[in-house]
């Protein structure tokens, strides 16, 4: 494949399952022990692999650091604005629980960052399809982390909605 | 056939080879079964009266345990020396056993390993698990005519590691050669053949005696994802009978502390009345005891309202699981019901609304885990037949350790791919701090005391520096049955500690060391010659698998030096395996072999990935 954020999907997953097919410890259980150590080592190289690529956030942290940029070794977030809407987020996270409909609410929070991850993700494409100054595609990494964080914590939210 | 690799072309091995003896195990709450396949076919074994289902009871008495029907008959008279469900008991602390509640008077004064009390002396929950296993390893080897090589053990998808441990402890105990533990989603999956559809997404609800599982599953191109796991150990039919039983005895207006043999009738009404109302729309209920007797009727809907609020529970995973899954409702096709609780009309009425289709049923609830485990097990060990399926399975709870403060840094979130290692970097918190101590936890919460402890150790050694100046990275690896290793090093001194977390209510080595000897029933000689049995089958093992790499790239791969030192390798351990007769000396001869071979089944392994890598460049051209 491609080194390239704009990757196929459908095409990594079957490039994924077909190395699994390969090096998954299941398809060495008869084999020496030998290929069975080195087996599993392959199998979770691939898992890992898959895992980042998969992911769009971690695909691009990736394929940054192959050209030597790394958002977390660069100046933090000056954008106020986003900073303020951060901290309104957080803050309407955390008093979902004591809405009339926390369920609701939690779904809504959901979908607000799901927004707001698409409109990062499409910069972060941009960027990879006509690449500018290393520090702009750091700032977008950033905000997507900060995003993803809040997107975890939503979800954790969420979780405990659904067990209590 | 044996290889040392998945071959590119299936059928270039060049010999068939010998049929080995596997089977599917069943390890449930109320019932375990054994399944195996003939003829491709897979099929759960009967015992001599035609029973498939060994109710998971254990008796103890003087003259030796007595499994399945015979010790449920007499559950109710002998309720302290008769064990049912123990497998709720497994991979528990006796702290945690107490606060369960579970009816059987206990030895506590090992926490990690919590024993009950018998006739016949102390006996772990373990060991009551391994009973069953022993008599179901006797029902097929006396079936099947020939000691089995393995079997693939079903667990619930949700067991944590002290359980899956406890699991194999068991196999231990019973002598059993464990080939894998499988989720019983996973199995029931595989049961219905859904491996050979197309493609899907698939929800497996499965209800049991004792846990409820739910498994999103995904398959595409012949692989089996499973895209998320959700469930409660602790909640099953058997939480039905006790709302049942609870509700009798209001009616009865008995006290809600009632003796053991009391208890276990009013349990075995409310099963028998759950039963019928699969059929009937109402049931009469009577319960005689010492002072009296009451008689009444349960209604469908009565039963109905009282198990609601189960059902909701279950619902709620499901509902978590799908979002963890990341996918809707909608797009599940098919939804597999499993577990004998989902006889009860009500579960399947709630689960098809919430799914919004009509549930499979086809395969008998009870069966379809321990079929699915049979194909698995032929599997794994290649028996000839669809050798296709692959699982990738996930863990099912998130894997940390605790930082400052007492929060949980989590290393591995649940539902990651298997196998997976994954490592973090952490530091010393003071100046000077020469050791570290390592907490491992699982679980989802943010408190490390709101998680489960699986192991403690030291980093020792590390060298004196002011605080923050270390950095140790310390290595996750959770293998393909989902057990858990932990290794730390310090990255500037290279001192390093590891552990296989053997969790902390699990058995110790010694324990098991003794518990085998204890339970060992054949004589020393026997044990000799089985052992060296084994190892003759693993050479041969190890032979074919040459024999049939060789045969496929010896040439291309290896220069004449090469292939000249693996011929000789090959044709020692081929002398030794004739001549010698003592079963650790063979091991040695084997463990020589694989040594001076490793460089050439390396080599195959990094250009079977190339193979693999441009066999697919192609088919995207083509």
């Amino acid at each position: 494949m491609p080194t390239s954020f704009d990757i196929d999907l459908n095409k990594l997953t079957r490039h994924y399952h077909l190395l699994q097919k390969n090096s998954h410890p299941d398809r060495h259980t008869q084999s020496v022990e030998t290929a069975q150590r080195l087996a599993l080592q392959q199998a979770m190289m691939i898992n890992e692999a898959y895992h980042t690529l998969r992911d769009p956030l971690q695909r691009a942290v990736y394929l940054l650091s192959l050209q030597g940029i790394r958002p977390d070794q660069a100046d933090s977030i000056q954008d106020s604005a986003f900073l303020m809407e951060q901290m309104a987020l957080r803050e309407e996270l955390v008093g979902i629980p004591r809405q009339a409909d926390p369920a609701a609410a939690s779904d809504h929070m959901q979908n607000t960052i799901q927004a707001l991850m698409t409109t990062q993700l499409n910069d972060l494409a941009d960027w990879f399809a006509n690449p500018s100054q290393p520090s702009v595609v750091c700032v977008v990494v950033q905000k997507l982390q900060f995003l993803y964080k809040l997107q975890q914590e939503a979800a954790t939210l969420a979780t405990y909605l659904n067990e209590a | 056939m044996s290889r040392l690799l998945q071959l590119s072309e299936p059928g270039a091995t060049p010999e068939p080879h010998q049929h080995r003896l596997v089977v599917g195990i069943d390890l449930g709450t109320t019932h375990s079964l054994v399944a195996t396949l003939r003829s491709g076919v897979p099929d759960t074994l009967p015992d001599e009266q035609g029973q498939h289902l060994l109710p998971s009871v254990v008796r103890y008495t003087t003259q030796g345990p007595v499994v399945g029907a015979a010790a449920r008959a007499v559950a109710t008279r002998d309720p302290q020396n008769t064990i049912v469900s123990a497998k709720r008991l497994i991979g528990y602390t006796a702290e945690q056993l107490v606060q369960h509640n579970i009816g059987y008077a206990l030895d506590g004064s090992d926490n990690a390993m919590p024993m009950l009390c018998t006739v016949a002396g102390l006996v772990s929950p373990v060991a009551v698990c391994a009973e069953i296993l022993k008599s179901l390893t006797e029902r097929a080897e006396t079936t099947l005519g020939g000691q089995l090589t393995g079997a693939v053990i079903t667990v619930p998808a949700y067991f944590d590691d002290a359980q899956r441990q406890a699991t194999k402890d068991a196999a231990r105990l019973a002598d059993l050669p464990v080939l894998r533990l499988l989720n019983e989603p996973t199995a029931a999956a595989l049961a219905y053949g859904l491996d050979r559809a197309s493609a899907g997404i698939h929800a497996i609800y499965d209800l049991g005696g004792g846990t409820f599982d739910i498994s999103i599953l995904r398959l595409h191109d012949g692989v089996f994802e499973v895209l998320a796991t959700g469930g409660n150990t602790a909640l099953g039919g058997d939480d039905f009978d006790q709302v049942i039983a609870d509700w009798i005895a209001r009616h009865a207006e008995l006290a809600s502390d009632q003796a053991a043999a009391l208890r276990r009738d009013l349990l075995q009404q409310a099963r028998t009345a759950k039963e019928v109302l699969a059929e009937e729309t109402s049931v009469p209920v009577q319960i005689t005891w010492t002072q009296g007797s009451w008689q009444g009727e349960l209604s469908r809907a009565q039963l109905d309202e009282l198990i609601d609020p189960l059902i909701r529970q279950t619902l709620r995973t499901c509902r978590q699981s799908l979002q963890d899954a990341g996918i809707d409702r909608q797009a599940i096709d098919e939804v597999v019901l499993v577990g004998g609780s989902t006889r009860t009309l009500r579960v399947r009425a709630r689960v098809a609304e919430f799914f919004g289709t009509t549930p499979l049923t086809d395969l008998d609830p009870d069966r379809v885990v321990a079929l699915g485990a049979a194909i698995q097990a032929n599997s794994l060990v290649d028996n000839p037949t669809r050798q296709d399926v692959l699982l990738l399975d996930v863990n099912p709870l998130s894997l940390g350790l605790e930082t400052i403060g007492g929060l949980v840094e989590k290393v591995i979130p649940r539902n990651t791919t298997l196998p997976i290692a994954r490592a973090q970097t952490f530091t010393t918190a003071k100046d000077g701090q020469t050791a570290l101590s390592l907490h491992v936890v699982q679980g989802e919460r943010e408190h490390v005391a709101d998680c489960r402890s699986l192991a403690r150790f030291e980093l020792r050694g590390i060298p004196p520096r002011v605080a923050g100046a270390a950095r140790i990275r310390v290595t996750f690896a959770v293998d393909a049955d989902g057990l858990l290793q932990v290794s730390a090093e310090e990255q500037d001194s290279g001192i390093s500690t590891d552990i296989t977390v053997k969790p902390s209510s699990g058995l110790s080595e010694t324990a098991i060391t003794r518990l085998l000897q204890d339970s060992i029933a054949h004589a020393a000689e026997d044990m000799a010659a089985r052992q060296l049995i084994e190892q003759q089958v693993n050479a041969q093992r190890v032979l074919d698998a040459l024999h049939a790499a060789l045969a496929d790239d010896g040439e291309t791969l290896l220069d004449a030096a090469e292939r000249v030192k693996v011929d000789t390798a090959l044709a020692e351990l081929q002398a030794a395996a004739e001549r010698v007769r003592e079963a650790g000396e063979l091991k040695a001869a084997i463990a020589a072999l694989e040594q001076a071979c490793a460089f050439y089944v390396e080599r195959r392994m990094n250009t079977n990935i190339r193979q693999a890598l441009a066999g697919q460049s192609v088919d995207d051209i083509g």
